[in-house]
């Protein structure tokens, strides 16, 4: 398991894109630019619809939901193409570097919760119809993602 | 209230905990000890995020980490300014994890110094 994940980095160091990403100066910083807009998307869309069902506004989190989470979408879109050009020039370091782990891990439950939170709530916010049972996915939210920014950035550090 | 994130980070914490890493953060170069290494370059590698100078100094290999190559082209250094069997001196702090790897601060090339923060 940890072999395979090993030969993966390894695999994705070496192929083109890893190169590309080491060599082209252009390539790495406009990847770099756009992963931080990107989580500036992803984060801020996300924060504005969290917000706003922890603050228990539910009928403006209806309306705010149809604007901001395509954004986060969005964002998020952009974030994943990006992300792999910036792991593609150092795969092998950046992919065991603790920070990394953790941010893999943020993703993950922040995805899982909005697979979770539209199961449960997706037909209500666009009845207009949230509920307060839709909070505690609203921290879980807020909380994943901002610690997977977080956890991104502290990446450069570790 | 839910834990899962202060979880998973512990889990991580515990499970990242044994890994050695091949490059470092900024943060791993003790800024308090500086150190000026005058040399001539083995090998360059001119790459992201970093250009690697590969030198010996006082008898070992070290490895030189200077800038993004972006910012040292905005800083006027050029591929073909530092290559093999160019003189440099460099100023830097030594990584507090690994033996004879250097985080430049600043590199003097042909008489001309560049600030590489």
């Amino acid at each position: 398991m940890l072999e395979a994940y090993t030969e993966a980095l390894n695999a994705l160091e070496q192929s083109g894109l890893g190169h590309l990403a080491r060599h082209s100066a252009y390539a790495f910083t406009i990847a770099n630019v756009l992963h931080v807009l990107g989580s500036g998307l992803l984060v801020g869309a996300i924060a504005v619809f969290d917000v706003s069902l922890i603050a228990r506004r539910f009928e403006d989190a209806a309306r705010i939901g149809r604007f901001a989470l395509p954004l986060a979408a969005g964002g998020l879109a952009l974030q994943v193409p990006t992300g792999f050009v910036l792991l593609a020039a150092e795969a092998r370091a950046l992919g065991v570097n603790p920070a990394f782990y953790a941010k893999a891990g943020f993703i993950a439950l922040g995805l899982a919760n909005v697979a979770l939170f539209h199961a449960r709530f997706g037909a209500s916010v666009r009845a207009g119809l949230v509920h307060a049972g839709a909070r505690s996915l609203a921290f879980v939210s807020l909380g994943a993602w901002v610690l997977a920014l977080a956890a991104g950035r502290m990446i450069a550090y570790l | 209230m839910n834990r899962a994130p202060l979880i998973a980070l512990a889990a991580v914490a515990i499970t990242a905990g044994g890994h050695a890493l091949a490059h470092h953060g900024w943060g791993s170069y003790d800024a308090s000890k500086v150190m000026t290494i005058a040399t001539t370059v083995d090998r360059v590698e001119w790459q992201n995020p970093h250009v690697h100078i590969m030198a010996n100094h006082e008898g070992g290999p070290w490895e030189l980490v200077l800038a993004p190559p972006f910012r040292m082209d905005a800083r006027g250094l050029k591929p073909d300014m530092i290559k093999a069997g160019t003189a440099v001196r460099v100023e830097g702090y030594p990584s507090t994890r690994v033996e004879r790897e250097l985080r430049a601060e600043r590199i003097v090339v042909d008489g001309k110094t560049f600030e590489l923060r």
